[in-house]
């Protein structure tokens, strides 16, 4: 029997890296999953590949999108009845750039991709949590939630306010068999930051994307990148009916980057 | 101080070092240390235990960092307060001490975190089967925090 039998699952940034790796976990645990994503192709062929039939959906939309995030909280429970497991993972960057050259339409972006999805995501499946007097809400944070790298200053101060944001909410619903944490991932070589790696290693002046994974990984006590496998377990452990005395916790798993 | 550092800090001490004889040479190993809500924050009248715990936390996060690329994992769990049999025998006199009854002494434990009750051994011991696990690789040098949501980092 897995740890998410007869659980429900819904995942921001699901049909690809951590968030995929979050969804395959899950069900391999029994639960199941509304994985979400932009490319309604990428969703076909993440269901396709998870070939998990009934206990697996698709929810076509951008994370930046305030009725594309409430939208999936929505269709899953309209699909399973209900919503157990609200991973609030979506998030990147896409122009990198220093505060001093910071354009304001990507600094935009960034506040709603990674800090208001997360708000408007937590805020629709509370709602659906709370009568219920049970659920999760797992946020995928960064080590730049407590860190702050140069070059990435939205993706720091964005993921600083996910952290808070989370603190405040656990505290909130503490007493309600709901608890809210976040994982902060070190560097993984995940397909966005292989897309936006090249312009980032410019912008926080390292020159190439080599450079780049390799001034994280010299942060870690590992000395390499963390993997997703490695952030789904974390998952799955918060996830689980065991993890009630756990919440507003931040979560490492970054091969021991961060001081505190 | 001196019984509370020898039980909670000089022990882990001696087991990490002679631990780590067995572990570097075969490249693989997990050490995790007990430590507690009080290695992050301070609480009147138990100072030792305080001390003694945040020394833990800093032992762990050294350790990591010498030992991180030989497969060697280090890492604190951080209980908040839980009724193990020690807490129920060392509890009323404690809170004797502070002058309160043993009820309302872990009541004000429970009235830190978001949970409003105590943790539970399953808890702290879920998450020492995740850092025992293969797929714990990648954390290490982490004080993870099984409290209720008591502490803020």
């Amino acid at each position: 029997m897995g740890k998410l039998e007869g659980k429900v699952a819904a995942i921001t940034g699901g049909t690809r890296s951590i968030g995929r790796a979050m969804a395959d976990a899950f069900l391999a645990e029994g639960a199941s999953v509304v994985v979400n994503g932009r490319s309604e192709e990428k969703g076909q062929r993440c269901l396709d590949e998870m070939n998990a039939g009934d206990r697996a959906a698709f929810f076509a939309g951008d994370a930046t999108d305030q009725a594309a995030v409430e939208g999936l909280v929505d269709f899953t429970v309209d699909r399973f009845g209900q919503l157990d497991i609200m991973c609030l993972n979506s998030g990147g960057v896409n122009m990198t750039a220093p505060v001093a050259a910071m354009t304001d339409e990507e600094w935009q972006l960034e506040i709603d991709w990674n800090l208001n999805h997360v708000f408007w995501g937590m805020r629709r499946s509370l709602q659906h949590m709370i009568p219920r007097e049970t659920g999760r809400v797992i946020v995928t944070s960064s080590v730049e939630g407590k860190l702050g790298k140069p070059g990435i200053p939205g993706y720091a101060a964005t993921k600083h306010a996910v952290n808070g944001l989370v603190k405040a909410a656990a505290h909130e619903v503490g007493t309600l068999g709901i608890t809210v944490n976040a994982i902060l991932p070190g560097i993984i070589e995940t397909d966005i930051v292989r897309e936006t790696g090249p312009d980032s290693a410019i912008a926080m002046g390292l020159g190439t994307y080599e450079n780049l994974i390799e001034a994280f990984c010299s942060e870690s006590a590992i000395k390499r990148p963390n993997r997703v496998e490695e952030v789904a377990a974390v998952a799955v452990l918060l996830a689980s009916d065991v993890a009630a005395g756990i919440t507003g916790t931040m979560f490492p798993c970054d091969g021991g980057s961060m001081q505190y | 101080m001196a019984f509370a550092l020898t039980v909670n800090f000089w022990h882990t001490f001696w087991a990490m070092r002679r631990a780590l004889k067995y572990m570097i040479p075969q490249e693989s190993g997990r050490i995790i240390t007990m430590s507690s809500v009080e290695g992050k924050y301070g609480k009147p009248v138990i100072s030792p235990y305080v001390a003694a715990k945040h020394a833990v936390n800093g032992l762990t996060k050294s350790c990591a960092q010498e030992v991180g690329t030989l497969g060697i994992t280090v890492n604190a769990v951080c209980p908040g307060a839980i009724e193990t049999d020690m807490m129920m025998e060392a509890g009323p006199g404690a809170a004797e001490a502070a002058g309160m009854s043993y009820e309302d002494f872990l009541a004000t434990f429970a009235a830190d975190s978001a949970i409003k009750r105590l943790n539970k051994v399953e808890e702290v011991a879920a998450v020492v089967l995740l850092l025992a696990s293969d797929a714990g690789a990648g954390i290490t040098g982490a004080q993870i925090s099984i409290d209720g949501g008591t502490a803020a980092y």
